[in-house]
């Protein structure tokens, strides 16, 4: 019995000794992206990562880059090096942003494990855009509406999984594409985008 | 070592479904860029006849002896049987191997890059020695309840998946090249490692009928067919773009907001391939004679260990254990050639 005991003992022990978990870093919540947001200004092309935050303002960390693979990397090296996308839900790009950009990035989200294939894609105004920087209650709101679009318009794309599919379709050359716009409140429309092939 | 207790053979066929599920969810559907649903479908529906045939000279000795193969050649070429043996430990050792690389390699690009991957195959190992200490009958009970878990996990994944089918973009199309369908059966054909096992271990179940293969082979179409189709029909080419597309799958399930079920995918990969290879472990014992020796299964597990860190450090070495069309070779080897030529020498003194 003691045997067997001094046996699970060494197990649990040597679990969490060897594997990596004794020196395990808790990812401060300050360093988790839920929302990113592209535009472009200036002929620049601009990301901003929405971090989770128990205070009431909006903590949101913003880089000049040519792509999201490089926004990320930029925005670790400089500004949070424990930068996580793991809780990724939310991307908005500028409905004036350059469709190939938005191609990069759909191309770099498809192709790292650790970002789901559900993450909400949609074309947003510039008041959007400026919402979502100043409410920390907006990325749900644009969440819900995206939600309440889908169910009454399924041909409509709204997650990276069927963005990326309808884009390198072979048999569409156009698809559907949410677009959030604010005046005075959230509203929501899905937008035709045609594809070059 | 409780080695001397009889196994119902729906226990042991419920272990090969589990192995089975293991090969479908640790591997990749896009071995070639370019083939579709269809031909992958053709595919494992002959992945899976090729296997079924791979168990017909087994079946053969054990329904004429109520012997499994390894006893039946311990029995009728006591003199030789240290090349029987030696081959089958070593064949053992390398699909063993085949697993653990694969499972790390899963491990490594989809949970945790930095993690310490010869610790966890350590750990993995080691408690495969315990279950081979327990016995076959215990690790296939244990796989009763990695069956129950399995199915639970696929009906999550894939009811979570239904709202993602996508027939818009893709359908029902037919295309590959000669060489893509070769690649992919031999992608499919590599459960035909359960008819050596069959081999070895048959000989310990009671109540076994050639039905209760059937039935496991005819799930396993079922279980791929039904995976291919999610896998094409909802990542379609999203699913080009990663390896071991069953993870992504589990991630894309949605079930109201909770989204992803990629942690039931990894536990039921990590049980699976730990009751692989403590079956396969067990196998080896069975090779050597020494069924109810913990050390032999004790120096084979720091072999399987010894083969992994090669094959993590050698890229050489690593082709060679995951080349699916040599462990495909060695099976037919183990499964049909040697079996077939003690079949043929003993055809008369079968049942002597």
């Amino acid at each position: 019995m003691n045997r067997k005991f001094l046996c699970l003992v060494i197990a649990v022990m040597s679990a969490l000794l060897f594997t990596g978990c004794s020196d395990s870093k808790k990812i401060d919540k300050a360093s988790i992206a839920e929302t990113v947001t592209v535009r472009q200004t200036g002929g620049q092309t601009i990301y901003t990562f929405y971090l989770l935050s128990s205070s009431e303002d909006v903590k949101s960390v913003s880089v000049f880059a040519n792509s999201l693979e490089s926004a990320c990397y930029l925005a670790k090296e400089n500004y949070i090096p424990n930068l996580s996308l793991s809780k990724f839900e939310l991307f908005l790009a500028d409905e004036d942003l350059s469709f190939d950009i938005l191609k990069t990035d759909l191309q770099f989200i498809s192709s790292e494990y650790y970002l789901s294939p559900l993450i909400m894609v949609t074309l947003a105004d510039g008041n959007s855009i400026k919402y979502i920087s100043e409410s920390k209650e907006a990325p749900k709101e644009v969440e819900e509406h995206l939600m309440l679009l889908k169910n009454k318009n399924n041909e409509t794309d709204i997650n990276s999984l069927s963005v990326f599919n309808s884009i390198y379709s072979k048999k569409q050359n156009e698809f559907s594409m949410a677009c959030i716009n604010y005046e005075d409140e959230l509203s929501v429309s899905a937008r035709k985008i045609s594809v070059k092939k | 070592m409780r080695a001397n207790l009889k196994l119902s053979s729906v226990q042991l066929m419920i272990s090969f479904f589990v192995f089975s599920s293991a090969v479908i969810i640790l591997q990749n559907f896009y071995a070639a860029s370019d083939t579709s649903f269809l031909m992958n479908l053709i595919c494992v529906v002959l992945g899976v006849l090729i296997a079924f045939l791979f168990f017909v000279p087994s079946i053969i000795i054990r329904s004429q002896t109520k012997l499994d193969f390894m006893s039946f050649a311990h029995l009728k070429t006591p003199n030789a049987i240290i090349f029987t043996s030696a081959f089958y430990a070593m064949y053992f050792v390398y699909a063993a191997g085949y697993f653990l690389v694969t499972y790390t390699e899963m491990f490594n690009q989809k949970l945790n890059p930095e993690g310490n991957i010869y610790v966890i195959a350590f750990l993995l190992l080691s408690a495969c020695v315990y279950a081979v200490y327990k016995g076959i009958n215990a690790i296939t009970r244990c796989g009763i309840f990695i069956f129950a878990f399995s199915l639970l996990a696929f009906t999550l994944i894939f009811s979570g998946n239904i709202a993602n089918l996508d027939f818009v973009n893709y359908s029902f199309t037919f295309n590959g090249s000669n060489s893509d369908f070769i690649n992919n059966l031999s992608y499919f054909l590599t459960i035909s490692v359960i008819a050596v096992i069959f081999a070895c271990v048959s000989g310990k179940t009671k109540n076994f009928k050639i039905r209760h293969i059937v039935i496991t082979m005819a799930a396993t179409v079922v279980l791929f067919a039904l995976a291919m189709f999610f896998v094409f029909f909802v990542l379609g080419d999203y699913g080009r773009q990663q390896s071991f597309q069953f993870f992504t799958l589990s991630k894309s399930a949605k079930f109201g907001t909770m989204n992803g079920m990629d942690s039931l995918y990894l536990s039921l990969s990590t049980s699976s391939v730990f009751l692989i290879i403590s079956i396969i472990t067990v196998c080896i014992n069975k090779a050597t004679g020494k069924i109810k020796n913990i050390k032999m299964a004790l120096i084979f597990s720091l072999l399987i260990f010894i083969l992994f860190i090669c094959a993590r450090n050698f890229n050489s070495v690593k082709e060679i254990l995951i080349n699916v069309h040599i462990l495909n070779i060695l099976t037919f080897v183990a499964a049909v050639l040697i079996p077939c030529i003690y079949l043929l020498f003993f055809r008369r003194r079968v049942n002597e």
